[in-house]
């Protein structure tokens, strides 16, 4: 009797185990469904674009390890369309195209008609890739209404942030925006006068640390970068947009435990100054190098040769557009003397180190354009002297002749050799132009008595 | 020692029972909420003007829907292109519909272009460049359902030559579309098979016609060539076609290409009754009156 209580009991108990159901009552990670949350935060994206009455300022770096950024004005409608300007080029002009808000790899904001914002998407026959820019943005955080965006296919260099305006007129003020943005690029090119040497500079407790920028002006990149005697290397890389009040460099800098993001244009100096925590990291125009390398040394040991300027071998960006300002102040001295139109055919730089008997002289070939006949003159210098490894020429006098005649006419060349601060010497490898590519050694010359002059050659001999 | 009788075994077996089907009816969650509304989102897109004109020009007559407003997802990811100005929408649309559809119709039958046409047509502003050579693509077809034109923004509408371009793209696609349905005599690719070549981008397209290939791209392997041939007429008078093959030097490849255009006009005559010279005239008529 007592088993077949005990059979009762097992039967009921395992007629009970399978009919006991899972706790699904547990903890819910999720308060709604999935599709509910993707809307939800499509909808918070949607909103967030839609709360900023005066639309928002955007700065894009589309792959800053190779490029610098852009900055747009978006301005939202609950119409699907978007308002927009850039200081991308010239074209400052609003155009409104369409957008929309949707899931894709995640809440994504698509720009699915063509406005400013697809000029980082153009390509050429010799700019297949363009910027590498998209239409389609990853909506990744919002920081207290700022927000950002990512691109998936340049997941780590790219970056789009929206931040409100501000404006009380977004059409006016955007486009003003836009344009002052275009000048500050502009204030970072080099002009007829401003210096060859363009650094970055840091000024911290430990004191002064240079670096040339190298300055990428079609990619808007700078990879400042000191290279020392000991072959040491310290190099930075960041791509730069530019704002109305200066420019934004991505990624940051780091440097001795500060972070620099934000520059601030100063007219006065020229400059670009970004400060924190009492630290100033600055991009200015400077009259010297970051260092000046031995190279000039270099040209003792080149033997009887010559240094040779010749526009029709082509332009290269190392020659200084105060250079051609010089010559084109040579032409204009020609013309001012009433002789019509003349121009620098080439010139040449004949170095000696051991002799003041005018064996040291720079020979200068004019052409008047009128018939294209060639006119030589030649001017003397005292034996070069290498100080502080700058290059020392003084300049004697012109050979009888033609030269004397011409003398007034040139001195702007003249002068340029006769800096009273010296040359800095650069080697720069193979000669290499828009026109050719020889073997020959090039270099350039800078005048530190007026760095706005710098001239890439070749030698010859 | 414990004696329990029958009766007192039943009761606790009833009372067993009870217990567990008290258990059974109260353990389980009531899961009638669990279907509620639905989840998806049926919200219809926004449409402006542009989008009901497109709805109403190519879905509605033709099952043909047009595709500008951008999604990465439709052309090559690793390619930088962007989506077209909507300017540059409608008057594109209008030219696939006055140069490519309304003649098909007129020769083929209304029902031609909704019976044998790309179901889809996406439209993209900027260039497409191939990597891998020195070439940019003008156009894709997939699987005979889905045409991709790129450039859009950079058609000058007003000038025929501009708008050639997208046309002969159409004319060449759609010209795969038909083989898709009804594959082309083998014979055509055995005519000069010994100049095709991978690298046909290495030729202009008046040294391809030299060795009896109508364009560069048609010197690349059979398929292109018929197609090339079937663009070429469709975007040129009977009179420019002629001319071009009249100037042709080698008088071996202007008999080849000759020969190759009939096998052409017998493709089109024998499986869908169209006399290619009079959709030739309609095209060509169609294409003058878009830019004047």
């Amino acid at each position: 009797m007592k088993k077949i209580y005990i059979n009762y009991w097992f039967i009921c108990l395992v007629f009970l185990s399978f009919l006991s159901c899972n706790n699904d009552d547990g903890e819910t990670l999720f308060s709604e469904t999935p599709a509910e949350r993707i809307a939800q935060r499509n909808s918070e994206l949607q909103n967030l674009l839609l709360s900023q009455e005066q639309g928002y300022k955007g700065v894009y770096f589309t792959k800053n390890d190779e490029f610098g950024g852009f900055t747009f004005y978006m301005k939202f409608n609950a119409d699907g369309t978007v308002q927009m300007t850039s200081d991308f080029d010239s074209e400052t002009d609003i155009i409104s195209s369409s957008y929309e808000v949707r899931l894709g790899t995640t809440t994504e904001l698509v720009f699915t008609t063509r406005n400013h914002i697809q000029k980082v998407s153009e390509t050429s026959a010799s700019n297949t890739d363009g910027f590498r820019g998209t239409s389609v943005f990853q909506y990744f955080s919002n920081d207290n209404g700022v927000i950002t965006f990512r691109d998936i296919r340049n997941r780590d260099t790219a970056s789009l942030v929206l931040e409100p305006t501000g404006f009380s007129n977004f059409i006016s003020e955007s486009v003003v925006k836009s344009e002052a943005s275009l000048v500050q690029r502009q204030n970072l090119l080099p002009t007829p006068t401003s210096s060859v040497f363009q650094l970055l500079r840091i000024e911290n407790g430990n004191g002064i640390s240079n670096f040339n920028l190298n300055y990428n002006t079609e990619d808007l990149f700078a990879s400042p970068r000191i290279t020392l005697d000991d072959g040491s290397v310290t190099e930075f890389n960041f791509g730069i947009a530019f704002t109305e009040e200066g420019l934004v460099i991505s990624p940051a800098l780091d440097f001795e435990g500060e972070t620099y993001t934000s520059f601030i244009y100063d007219a006065v100096t020229s400059s670009y100054v970004s400060t924190v925590n009492g630290t100033t990291a600055t991009i200015l125009f400077d009259n010297e190098p970051a260092f000046i390398s031995r190279d000039i040394e270099s040209l003792a040991q080149l033997g009887p040769t010559g240094f040779l300027y010749r526009p029709r071998l082509g332009s290269n960006s190392l020659t200084s557009v105060g250079h051609d300002a010089m010559l084109q102040e040579i032409s204009d001295n020609f013309a001012a003397a009433g002789l019509g139109a003349w121009s620098v055919n080439e010139y040449q730089l004949s170095i000696d180190f051991e002799s003041d008997n005018c064996d040291t002289f720079v020979f200068i070939q004019l052409l008047r354009e009128a018939d294209n006949a060639a006119f030589n003159s030649f001017f003397c210098f005292e034996k070069g002297v290498i100080t502080d490894r700058k290059l020392f020429l003084n300049y004697t006098g012109p050979t009888p002749g033609n030269s004397t005649f011409f003398e007034p006419l040139v001195m702007p060349l003249l002068d340029f050799f006769n800096s009273s601060q010296g040359l800095i010497y650069t080697s720069e490898g193979g000669f290499s132009s828009t026109l050719f590519n020889f073997t020959n050694s090039a270099g350039t010359f800078t005048s530190v008595e007026n760095p706005a002059i710098r001239v890439y050659g070749l030698w010859f001999g | 020692m414990i004696i329990i009788n029958f009766n007192t075994m039943k009761k606790y077996f009833i009372i067993t029972l009870f217990f567990i089907t008290t258990i059974y009816f109260m353990s389980c969650s009531d899961s009638s909420n669990s279907v509620g509304e639905s989840q998806i989102d049926t919200t219809p897109p926004m449409q402006n003007d542009l989008d009901v004109w497109l709805r109403n020009s190519f879905v509605s007559p033709y099952n043909i829907e047009i595709l500008y407003k951008w999604d990465i997802n439709d052309t090559d990811i690793d390619r930088f292109i962007h989506p077209p100005f909507e300017s540059s929408v409608k008057p594109m649309a209008e030219a696939l519909q006055k140069a490519w559809i309304e003649p098909y119709s007129a020769v083929g039958g209304e029902d031609f272009i909704k019976k044998i046409a790309p179901r889809q047509f996406t439209f993209a502003g900027g260039f497409n460049f191939d990597p891998d050579t020195p070439t940019r693509i003008l156009g894709i077809a997939e699987a005979g359902s889905k045409i991709t034109l790129f450039d859009l923004d950079f058609l000058d509408f007003t000038d025929i030559n501009s708008i050639k371009q997208p046309l002969k793209t159409v004319q060449h696609e759609y010209a795969h579309i038909l083989n898709q349905n009804i594959p082309f005599d083998i014979i055509y690719g055995q005519i000069n098979p010994e100049d095709y070549n991978a690298n046909w981008f290495n030729r202009s397209d008046a040294q391809a016609r030299e060795l009896g290939y109508i364009t560069a791209y048609a010197s690349s392997q059979s398929g292109e060539d018929f197609v090339e041939m079937v663009s070429e007429m469709l975007t040129n008078s009977k009179v420019d076609f002629d001319a071009i093959v009249d100037g042709i030097a080698n008088p071996e490849a202007r008999a080849i290409i000759r020969q190759k255009e009939a096998i052409v006009v017998g493709y089109y005559q024998t499986n869908f009754g169209i006399d290619i010279y009079e959709l030739q005239a309609l095209t060509d008529a169609a294409t003058q009156e878009l830019v004047n």
